[in-house]
């Protein structure tokens, strides 16, 4: 299971929120590329990288520091926040960026996702849920739909991963919602990378025990906030038994 | 009874498993093994993505033969989307490959002018009566996702019709091989009856 250290950036600032919440900011680096320097010397195999400003606006705000930072790192990066169109995707994966993360195109526009997955192979689904109910535009959207309704569409249309966010457990450090990663292997053939809630080692051993279909999992303010060190959390996530 | 549903690395294998299971359907598993899939008593061939890949995938895991060898038997086959397309003689996607040839005709794009792909809910209209659609209405929408249609060269195989730019086949029939252009798994509770119909074909068959 890999270890995806997380740069959300905002206001071109590597930040964490909590719970999603906009009033609810942490600034931890001042330079999201030095950010992605630390994570790099620390192991990482991948950069998850969330331009909350593109999140909110609808299209990325921050593709000069995402650009800059697939130039400073030999780490392969994910990127997610306001990815809307196809000349979108162009741009970051011009600007190297190895996988993109599309959000709330997944319920506007299956068309574009088809399309997208048709193009690349590096398409991820971020789909971010509240109580089970996936949330749109930046997380202040609700929908009816629910994760799993969804991620059987989104196989249909050729998605072959899923970044599966709980937003009442992120940024909060109190543990995954387990429960629903386990649920959700169990009716669809994707893999998925767990995020949000990470606040213990012991968080990442969980995760791993469900088995090699959780491909991964994000990891922020633990390891902003020490809880653990990244080649740590590496270790972890390759025990016995894992993926 | 037992259904297989053949893992041959293209699709979304447990949504269908689930929908059997929801349909009361008992009995179906989801196998990567030839000689499990050959013990059947029916064979589900599901599908999502282009025909070339999958028609390749069929035949490098072995499923190729065991799909051919007990059709021939008799044994009842269910293909859906790719699963459907894949019973041509020919996919014209991205070039020319070869299909089951189960139901003569070819594997082609739907025509210029609609947006590609068709995506999301259709109406089906039955040309024929089959056990397939037993105790479903004409007029009922099914859960469309494709870019390609099958072209049969006889159109007297088409049990279930739909319109999307052209009228092309949503199902077909030729003896004991049935396929569905839509995903029964995904159309709510006539999907399951149509998974259900299904069942009860194998069943009959077994005893």
């Amino acid at each position: 299971m890999k270890i995806f250290p997380a740069i959300d950036i905002l206001d071109g600032k590597a930040v964490r929120l909590s719970q999603g919440r906009l009033d609810a900011v942490t600034v931890y680096n001042d330079d999201p590329v030095d950010q992605a320097r630390i994570w790099a010397d620390g192991g990482a195999e991948w950069i998850h990288v969330v331009d909350l400003d593109g999140a909110v606006v609808g299209e990325p705000q921050n593709i000069d520091i995402i650009e800059r930072i697939a130039a400073a790192v030999d780490v392969p990066i994910e990127v997610g926040g306001g990815i809307r169109s196809m000349e979108t995707l162009d741009r970051l994966c011009q600007a190297g960026v190895q996988r993109c993360v599309l959000g709330t195109t997944l319920v506007t526009r299956p068309e574009l996702v088809a399309e997208a997955c048709a193009k690349y192979d590096g398409i991820v689904a971020g789909i971010d849920a509240r109580h089970g109910k996936v949330a749109i535009e930046g997380w202040r959207q609700g929908t009816e739909y629910g994760v799993l309704e969804l991620v059987r569409e989104l196989e249909l249309l050729g998605i072959k991963r899923v970044a599966y966010t709980d937003i009442a457990q992120d940024g909060m450090q109190q543990g995954t919602n387990y429960g629903a990663y386990r649920a959700l292997i169990d009716q669809v053939d994707i893999p998925i990378i767990a995020s949000g809630g990470v606040g213990s080692l012991a968080d990442i051993e969980d995760l791993l025990s469900i088995g090699p279909r959780i491909e991964g999992v994000i990891v922020g303010r633990a390891l902003y906030e020490k809880a653990f060190t990244l080649p740590q959390a590496i270790a972890a996530g390759r025990r016995e038994g894992g993926a | 009874m037992d259904i297989a549903i053949i893992d041959y690395g293209v699709g979304n294998l447990r949504s269908v498993q689930k929908g059997f299971e929801h349909a009361g359907v008992e009995g179906v598993h989801i196998t990567d093994d030839t000689a499990r899939a050959a013990a059947a008593d029916g064979i589900v061939l599901p599908g999502v993505g282009a025909f070339r890949d999958a028609a390749r995938n069929l035949r490098d895991s072995g499923m190729w033969d065991v799909v051919m060898d007990r059709v021939a038997a008799g044994v009842p086959l269910l293909g859906i989307c790719v699963g459907l397309q894949l019973l041509a003689t020919v996919g014209l996607e991205d070039g020319e490959w070869e299909g089951l040839g189960l139901i003569p005709g070819s594997c082609e794009r739907l025509p210029a002018g609609v947006k590609i792909p068709h995506i999301g809910w259709n109406t089906v209209e039955y040309p024929v009566a089959s056990r397939l659609f037993a105790g479903i209405d004409a007029g009922e929408a099914f859960y469309f996702v494709h870019s390609y249609r099958l072209v049969p060269e006889d159109d007297s195989c088409i049990i279930g019709a739909v319109e999307y730019g052209v009228p092309f086949a949503a199902a077909v029939q030729s003896g004991n091989v049935y396929a569905v252009q839509f995903h029964p798994e995904k159309s709510s509770s006539m999907g399951l009856r149509l998974l259900a119909n299904f069942g009860r074909i194998v069943e009959e068959q077994t005893v």
